[in-house]
């Protein structure tokens, strides 16, 4: 759907597209996350990380780059992104009261989010230094884990749902790990 | 061709993306990976203490049913070898009442039932005192573990001896009951096994603990003995003290004193425990 909207916007309204579309996918990643945190204290991560990222976006729009791409945008979205699914991570393994981390849907969620962006980010960080001609052929880094970002995102909403219910330790024996 | 642009010499940014990425998904992967095998690692880990402490907890209640049929079984022969027969012989003097007339014979018959009668409430009375000492109940632990160390001293074995230092509010009756068969276990303990020429018992508070210590110079076990007893499935009365001190949430602590000389034995309760429990009740 993207590629089709992409095919159609004028190469004028490119930049606008993209800051747009960068801060949609930031604003949803960024609420799942803080619907995710359980702590109070991890609570003000995504918080202080979307104030830090509106910051720059209004900077970015403000002095409008001639690039077509939001490459500033797109590396600090990456970075915060890459930073909550740490942060996410590392709950889980401090955590007592979760068991199979990988049996939650929450996780294919974050680790879809933490692929994608640490796959992309250095394309991101880059993309205002490359010319534009071989920009396409770098592109494919962004399409192949696109499509590995939303085949994580159909694990998960293929997952059932009170699954996490069901891994309390009591029901599982040494021999079954 | 992203390769092909990368190893191109007059491309510098391609190489530093080419490699960024490959590093950035590698250090994904791993830390994912990482992530799983630590968690595995983890519940396995939370899973075997579980079942020791299940292991445990089946130990501490099977002691504890097996030291009850012991008393059940204690008492049942007192009341079988002892009291059964005084009765029997009570009941034979006084069957002879109806047989013999003579009125001589009748009164050294019933004066030897009402002796027999006396030994057997006495035989009575000392079994049920031995269930619930009537010091403890009427007066406290202070006065039954006095009492305790008193009739141990008189015996002239051992010198026996103790000292409550701050006991002016007394625990829950119950809780009392469970420290002093806590105490008498390992009096006895003491007694049968280590050999001592004196035991010394002393009490005090600090803030909301309460503690009672054991010295005495016989051979004694430390901590980490009474861990593999409590383990082991010898050492009843030891598990029996341990299942006894949980229903307190008490502790209990084996250790040699500081100039290697004494051993020392160290029950340590939480006076809020305490009242909790009575709040409870």
């Amino acid at each position: 759907m993207t590629a089709l909207i992409i095919t159609r916007v004028h190469k004028s309204y490119m930049f606008y597209f993209w800051a747009t579309y960068t801060i949609v996918e930031y604003s949803l990643f960024a609420f799942f996350f803080y619907n995710t945190f359980k702590n109070k204290r991890t609570r003000y991560i995504p918080v202080i990380g979307t104030l830090l990222f509106y910051g720059i976006v209004s900077i970015t729009f403000y002095q409008k780059s001639t690039r077509n791409f939001d490459s500033l945008s797109a590396s600090m979205e990456g970075i915060l992104m890459i930073i909550y699914s740490i942060v996410f991570l590392y709950g889980q393994i401090t955590s007592p009261e979760i068991i199979y981390v990988y049996n939650t849907k929450r996780f294919w969620i974050v680790i879809a989010i933490f692929l994608y962006f640490s796959s992309t980010l250095f394309l991101f960080l880059f993309a205002a230094d490359i010319a534009s001609p071989q920009y396409s052929s770098y592109w494919i880094i962004n399409n192949l884990f696109e499509i590995l970002k939303n085949t994580l995102f159909c694990i998960s909403f293929a997952m059932k749902k009170n699954e996490t219910k069901q891994n309390s330790l009591n029901n599982y024996t040494p021999d079954m790990l | 061709m992203i390769l092909l642009e990368a190893t191109n010499p007059g491309s510098n940014v391609s190489l530093v993306l080419y490699f960024g990425t490959i590093g950035m998904l590698a250090l994904t992967i791993g830390l994912i990976v990482f992530i799983i095998f630590h968690q595995r690692k983890v519940i396995r880990y939370q899973l075997r203490l579980q079942r020791m402490e299940q292991d445990q907890q089946k130990l501490l209640l099977n002691a504890s049913i097996r030291l009850q049929e012991e008393e059940r079984q204690r008492i049942a022969a007192d009341l079988h070898d002892d009291a059964g027969p005084l009765l029997a012989t009570a009941r034979l003097y006084l069957n002879e009442n109806l047989v013999n007339l003579d009125k001589t014979t009748q009164l050294q018959s019933i004066y030897n039932a009402k002796q027999i009668i006396d030994d057997t409430i006495q035989l009575i009375r000392n079994i049920s005192h031995s269930l619930m000492p009537p010091t403890l109940k009427n007066f406290g632990l202070e006065s039954a573990v006095n009492d305790l160390f008193q009739k141990i001293s008189g015996s002239g074995s051992m010198n026996a001896s103790s000292r409550f230092h701050d006991y002016r509010e007394r625990l829950q009756a119950e809780n009392e009951l469970i420290i002093f068969r806590v105490i008498q276990e390992l009096v006895n303990n003491i007694l049968k096994h280590s050999n001592a020429s004196f035991i010394h018992l002393t009490q005090n508070t600090s803030g909301e603990k309460f503690f009672i210590r054991l010295h005495h110079d016989g051979r004694g076990i430390t901590q980490n003995d009474f861990n593999k007893l409590n383990k082991s499935n010898v050492g009843l009365g030891l598990k029996n003290i341990q299942s006894r001190l949980k229903v307190l949430h008490g502790k209990i602590f084996f250790e040699k004193d500081m100039s290697q000389t004494y051993y020392k034995v160290t029950i340590e309760l939480i006076k809020e425990e305490e009242d909790k429990l009575r709040e409870q009740e």
